[in-house]
């Protein structure tokens, strides 16, 4: 409402001035900015053509002088060259080698490492060519017209000549030449030495400048000006005076020393500021462009400055509008100045006092106004008219007590709303409210009901107008700030609610006073706050607001203590879930939908064993697996293969389970999925020492499947309805079945009859009451096989659970051999108490009936009985020696003595032993062949069985039979055999012949005094020694019984001396021996320490002896002419005498024995000491 | 009842044949008559037709249930008592022997001094 004075004055020249300097002041400003733009480009392209020139300059003079140096030291070079050509020359002609190939050899020589110099000549003093570096054969050549041939000659002093350009007389190209006089020891000419440079070598080193290329030329000038060499180089200009090339250049020149050549660098000013130029016509289009855009730029503000002069035009008529508003407005309105003045008033205003109506014009006083209103216009209700004046006064001085309200005296309710102006003034606004008035009554219920609901909110909530003047708020405020209730009215001054707070302390501790200006200055503006407080009672007030649109402001206040707490709350939640995220034993990591790394435990960088660093926020998931693949955990291969194959981005769309092993050997297991709104996450956990464990668990299935499968017992395990879970190998060769053809079927397949049919029962039953029959037992039963035979088991049922299901395992081993074993047992027990009562029988009958008297009366009866009784006492003797005998063999309770034993002593020991026996049968022993070896063995137990074999061939021998033994080596094998002429095994006994009491006819026992115990003895003791016995029998011609054993040494093999490396000298052994194999034997065995002679026969041994010195005889006793005895004279003779080993399988005679150094037994370990104790003997020998 | 009187013993062993020989003529006086195998039995008892006849059990060739059986078969023999005198007197043995239909079995060694009576005690206790 201020500015409404400020409008209600008419537009004014001089806004409209404003607007045309506005204008004017725009085109110059932006003139003078353009301007100063393109006089600070021009400035700087200035400023940049003299840095460039100077540059270039700079670098010109350089060269200038870098070049002068490169010609000074070329020059240099060449004549020291020249030097050395003059000195070499001298030389070769005190030498009198001036011939063209030694002068070529010299100048070649001088001319290496001048890469300027074309040639090198020399030429005598008439000028005439003697010596080229470029032909050893100088050709013809004339020089005494060049200039630096005179000069040469005519000047003793001369130094080096540098010619001008010539032609070369050779080719016609240019050449420089340097040339130098020789002279003799007296001075006098004697020729010139020149070398030919050539004006390309320094061209082309100065094109090789490419920083200068196109900018420059480089010149090699002489001192008269003359052009030695040029880069770039026409054609003509090589020897011709020094021009410029460019037309506007500038030129800088360096002088050679010692030389009198000078380095001309020409700069092209043209060609160097051609980039200048470039930077000159695009700055300009800058300045042009930026020219153009100002232009446009300028346009526009001008356009917007007329719309705003058109805005201003616009404001001056809505002004008067206004002013005519004024006074077509149904409320009054009256402005007064800061003295209370009235400036003016509308119509209405004049009528709602009439009795002042006339006053009311600008300039008079509002006391006069007031003094004018009488109690004609009022209808006062009873209230003098001098309570009524001072009423209104002191509303209108206070304006925030609200609208003064009175009646007139017509009824009508007006209202005076009075404001204070900007100046000091005030604004008093008259409204007829009569109707109002009855709205209002109707609205107050409404507001009532507003009031309650702004009450029963929440949150607290305050509005002050723009002078910092509450003009409303709920309860809740008060509650909220903790303030006296009804603290709070209309129309209080917000410093007053802030002195209150101040006072309280609910700023903080300090004066209260410094708080309060403080607050005062933070509110001031009614800007957007958002605050937090404390209330006295500690409670956290969240004070939230900004300015309203009509001015003022609004605040709302929130308790957020429990907000606070919840957040409290939260925060430790989620620091007690970041605790547990961190000691969790697994790795936790979770990447966002890009792939970068958002969160992740500690465990995570100890179960990857990740480098300090690697997991850090926003680390990609590709950078780890590079390192994880560097590292060698994804195995070998390209690193970025690896990680490619591992498909990172499946993994964040899908659920994952990963085991990896990595390159330290752990095993990690990544589980993981994807998160919601994008990335994943993973667990990872090391699972080490579950795959050692699942792996030892594997190998002890492993093993156990092994023993199952390996076990000589059958295993078979049964669910509770009786199906066959496993059968396992040993099963299926007990039942003949096949694992899988019995698997699921039921066990009483397997049961014999009975049994069979009831064994579900048994099951059922055992299910049911838990009685045990079987269980935990081992009994023995019958079992059915595949065939349909039965077979005596032992069978032990347990019982165990696997995951919930019961199960039975059943093993069960075959028994038949041991029920055979019992039978045979009881049926052995039979036969022995038959075979031992028999003689008792006869024994006791014969004692008893002598013992009676009875007998004697008849003669003769007596002595029979007596003899029945000493008969059967011998027999019963036999038995129970025989009886005894077989049962410590078989149950192997005898110790055999074993021994090596010479055949031959055998069969003449039991042949011996036996001869009586056969006698008593009429029967002849006859020794047959019996072969020359061997065996390990017990002497006595041996000849129990030859005794038993020949006694038995005896006994079924016919009178004046006889019977053979032979024994004949069969490869390693020694088959003894006994032969009888009896009539052979009768067919129906042949299957039990070695059993025991067995005998083909029992009547024979009698007859023959036997036991029927000795074959069963012989076989037992037999296989004892490791051999088999049987026979071969023709029924009528006679049988052979036989047994074969081992030879005792009978595979001998070579063996190498184990002190071979002691012996220094070859020896030489004899070796008399019939058998080449034994022969080849030692000769091997020897082979690297001495040499072996054999000698098969007595008559070899002999000769050998007489022609040769041996160092040891080795001997064998039987040979196929005579017994190695016949030789003991032999050795006797011989001096020295040499070692005498005896290595047989013979028996020794004492004189053989005495005379040896050892005697040896023909096996194995014999072979191994004989060639020890030849070796040691070799060792020991020192030779002379 | 008339008496026992008549007695043929078989058994392959002619020392204990001999003492048995005694002992049932000698000390019993009884009328003996011996056999020394099942096969020389089975041709004399058709003919001796004995009161009883006392087998040995192991002999070669034909056992002494052999024999037995084959006495059964001939109606003529069949009703001769047959007593098994045995070394092979194991208690199951004995049993299996009674069960064939033996009067009695007497276990060697046997004493000759009773053997006649034991024979003489069997026969009266003999089946009618």
């Amino acid at each position: 409402m201020g500015s409404s004075q400020g409008m209600g004055s008419e537009p004014t020249q001089e806004q409209t001035g404003f607007r045309l300097i506005s204008r004017r002041a725009l085109i110059a400003i932006t003139a003078a900015v353009w301007l100063v733009f393109v006089l600070l480009l021009a400035a700087y392209l200035a400023v940049d053509r003299r840095k460039e020139m100077r540059y270039a300059e700079e670098n010109a003079r350089d060269y200038a002088q870098l070049l002068a140096q490169h010609a000074g030291r070329t020059m240099q070079s060449v004549d020291s060259s020249l030097r050395l050509v003059i000195a070499q020359y001298d030389k070769l002609r005190a030498e009198g080698r001036t011939d063209g190939a030694s002068l070529n050899q010299l100048l070649v020589q001088a001319k290496q490492d001048q890469p300027s110099v074309r040639s090198m000549t020399i030429f005598d003093s008439r000028g005439l060519l003697i010596g080229d570096s470029e032909s050893p054969t100088p050709r013809q050549l004339a020089i005494a017209d060049r200039d630096h041939f005179r000069v040469a000659r005519d000047k003793p002093n001369a130094g080096l000549d540098i010619s001008v350009p010539l032609r070369a007389r050779v080719d016609g190209r240019w050449a420089i030449y340097l040339a130098r006089g020789l002279r003799d020891i007296d001075g006098n000419f004697i020729g010139v030495a020149v070398a030919s440079v050539q004006p390309e070598y320094f061209a082309n080193f100065y094109g090789s400048f490419e920083q200068i290329e196109g900018l420059a030329r480089i010149a090699l000038v002489r001192g008269d000006g003359v052009i030695l060499a040029a880069y770039p180089q026409a054609e003509n200009e090589i020897g011709s005076r020094f021009q410029r090339l460019f037309p506007d250049s500038i030129l800088f020149d360096s002088k050679v020393t010692p030389n009198d050549l000078c380095v001309i660098v020409e700069l092209d000013r043209n060609a160097l500021l051609t980039d200048w130029r470039g930077r000159v016509v695009l700055l300009a289009a800058v300045a042009l462009l930026s020219g153009l855009l100002l232009l446009v730029l300028a346009r526009q503000v001008a356009r917007r400055i007329n719309e705003a002069d058109a805005a201003h035009r616009a404001m001056a008529q809505a002004e008067q509008r206004f002013r005519d508003g004024l006074s077509a407005m149904d409320d009054g309105f009256a402005i007064f100045d800061a003295d209370d003045r009235l400036i003016l008033c509308n119509a209405r205003y004049r009528d709602c006092f009439p009795s002042a109506a006339q006053l009311l014009e600008p300039g008079v006083d509002y006391q006069v106004i007031m003094r004018a209103v009488s109690s004609t216009d009022l209808d006062l209700q009873g209230e003098d008219i001098a309570s009524w004046r001072r009423r209104r006064i002191d509303y209108r001085e206070n304006p925030g007590r609200g609208a003064f309200t009175f009646r007139r005296r017509d009824g009508r309710l007006l209202a005076i709303t009075d404001r204070p102006t900007s100046d000091g003034g005030r604004v008093s606004v008259v409204s007829d409210i009569t109707e109002r008035e009855d709205r209002a009554a109707a609205l107050t219920r409404s507001n009532v009901l507003l009031q309650a609901v702004f009450d029963g909110v929440i949150q607290g909530i305050w509005a002050f107008d723009e002078d910092r003047k509450l003009v409303a708020w709920n309860r809740q405020v008060e509650v909220l700030l903790e303030l006296p209730e009804g603290f709070l009215r209309r129309g209080m001054d917000l410093g007053e609610v802030q002195r209150f707070g101040a006072a309280r302390g609910d700023y903080g501790p300090g004066d209260p006073a410094e708080h309060l200006a403080r607050r005062r200055r933070e509110t001031a503006t009614h800007a957007l706050h958002n605050i937090e407080r404390v209330s006295p009672s500690g409670r956290i007030v969240l004070a939230r607001g900004g300015p309203m649109l009509n001015g003022g402001f609004v605040s709302t206040f929130t308790d957020i203590s429990e907000q606070r707490e919840r957040e409290a709350a939260l925060e430790s939640a989620h620091a007690l879930l970041r605790a547990v995220f961190d000691s969790v034993t697994q790795g936790i990591w979770a990447f966002d939908r890009n792939g970068r790394l958002v969160a992740w435990n500690e465990t995570m960088g100890k179960v990857l064993d990740a480098p300090p660093g690697l997991l850090c926020e926003g680390r990609s998931f590709r950078e780890i697996q590079m390192v994880a693949a560097r590292r060698g955990d994804f195995g070998p291969g390209d690193p970025d293969d690896l990680v490619d194959n591992r498909g990172s981005l499946e993994r964040a769309r899908q659920p994952h389970l990963i085991e990896n092993e990595l390159a330290d050997g752990r095993t990690i297991q990544i589980r993981g999925g994807p998160m919601p709104g994008g990335g994943f996450v993973s667990a990872v956990t090391d699972i080490t020492e579950q795959k050692r464990h699942e792996r030892e668990v594997e190998a002890q299935t492993v093993r156990f499947k092994a023993i199952f499968d390996n076990v000589l017992d059958a295993i078979i395990t049964i669910n509770e309805s009786g199906g066959i879970e496993s059968f396992n190998p040993a099963a299926e060769r007990l039942f003949g079945y096949r694992a899988e053809d019995v698997l699921r079927r039921n066990v009483k397949l397997l049961v014999a009859e009975p049994h069979s049919s009831a064994h579900d029962g048994y099951l059922r039953r055992y299910l049911q009451t838990g009685e045990r029959h079987v269980i935990g037992r081992t009994r023995e039963m019958t079992a059915r096989r595949a065939d349909g035979s039965q077979i005596d088991v032992d069978l032990s049922v347990n019982e165990y659970n696997l995951g919930g299901q019961r199960l039975f395992v059943g093993i069960l081993r075959d028994i038949s051999e041991r029920k055979e074993v019992e039978r045979m047992k009881r049926e052995f027990v039979s036969v022995v108490s038959h075979e031992l009562r028999t003689p008792l029988t006869a024994i006791a009958g014969a004692l008893d009936l002598l013992g009676t008297g009875v007998m004697a009366k008849q003669p003769g009866q007596t002595e029979r009985l007596v003899e029945i009784a000493r008969n059967n006492s011998h027999r019963l003797i036999r038995l129970v020696n025989d009886i005894l005998d077989i049962e410590k063999i078989e149950a192997g309770t005898v110790a055999l003595t074993l021994e090596p034993i010479l055949v031959e002593e055998l069969i003449d020991g039991a042949v011996e032993a036996n001869r009586a026996f056969a006698a008593g049968f009429r029967v002849e022993l006859e020794i047959g062949a019996i072969a020359d070896a061997q065996v390990r063995g017990d002497f006595d137990r041996l000849i129990q069985v030859l005794t038993n074999l020949i006694s038995n061939a005896c006994k079924h021998s016919p009178s004046e039979g006889t019977v053979t033994v032979a024994v004949e080596r069969r490869g390693d094998q020694l088959h003894f055999s006994i032969k009888d002429q009896g009539p052979g095994v009768p067919e129906e006994f042949r299957s039990r012949i070695f059993e025991r009491f067995a005998q083909a006819d029992s009547s024979d026992r009698r007859r023959k005094g036997g036991t029927g115990l000795g074959l069963s003895i012989a076989k037992s003791i037999v296989e004892r020694h490791g051999g088999r016995i049987g026979y071969d029998s023709t029924l009528g011609a006679g049988a052979v019984f036989w047994f074969d054993l081992p030879v005792w040494g009978g595979a001998m093999r070579p063996v190498a001396p184990k002190r071979a490396a002691a012996v220094t000298r070859r020896g030489t052994i004899l070796h008399i021996e019939d058998d080449p194999e034994i022969v080849e034997l030692l000769r091997q065995s020897l082979a690297g320490i001495a040499e072996l002679i054999a000698a098969s026969s007595l008559a070899e041994a002999r000769l050998a002896l007489a022609e040769e010195r041996f160092d040891a005889v080795v001997l064998d006793i039987g040979l196929t002419d005579g017994h190695a005895r016949e030789l003991l004279p032999v050795f006797d003779r011989l001096s020295p005498a040499p070692a005498l080993y005896v290595f047989s399988g013979q028996q020794l005679d004492a004189e053989i024995a005495g005379r040896a150094d050892l005697v040896l037994v023909k096996a194995q370990e014999g072979l191994v000491e004989l060639v020890e104790l030849i070796t040691d003997l070799l060792a020991r020998e020192r030779p002379e | 009842m008339t008496e026992l009187g008549h007695v043929l013993y078989v058994d392959d062993e002619p020392d204990i044949r001999e003492i048995a020989s005694l002992a049932l003529a000698g000390v019993g006086g009884l009328r003996v008559t011996l056999c020394s195998s099942g096969a020389e039995a089975l041709t004399e008892i058709p003919q001796a037709l004995p009161d009883m006849i006392l087998l040995d059990v192991m002999m070669p060739m034909m056992d002494g249930p052999a024999v037995m059986a084959k006495l059964r078969e001939d109606p003529a023999t069949a009703g001769i008592p047959v007593v098994f005198l045995t070394a092979k007197a194991q208690a199951a043995e004995m049993q299996s022997y009674l069960r064939l239909g033996a009067l009695g079995v007497i276990a060697k060694p046997f004493d000759p001094l009773a053997l006649a009576d034991q024979l003489k005690a069997l026969w009266r206790r003999r089946p009618a």
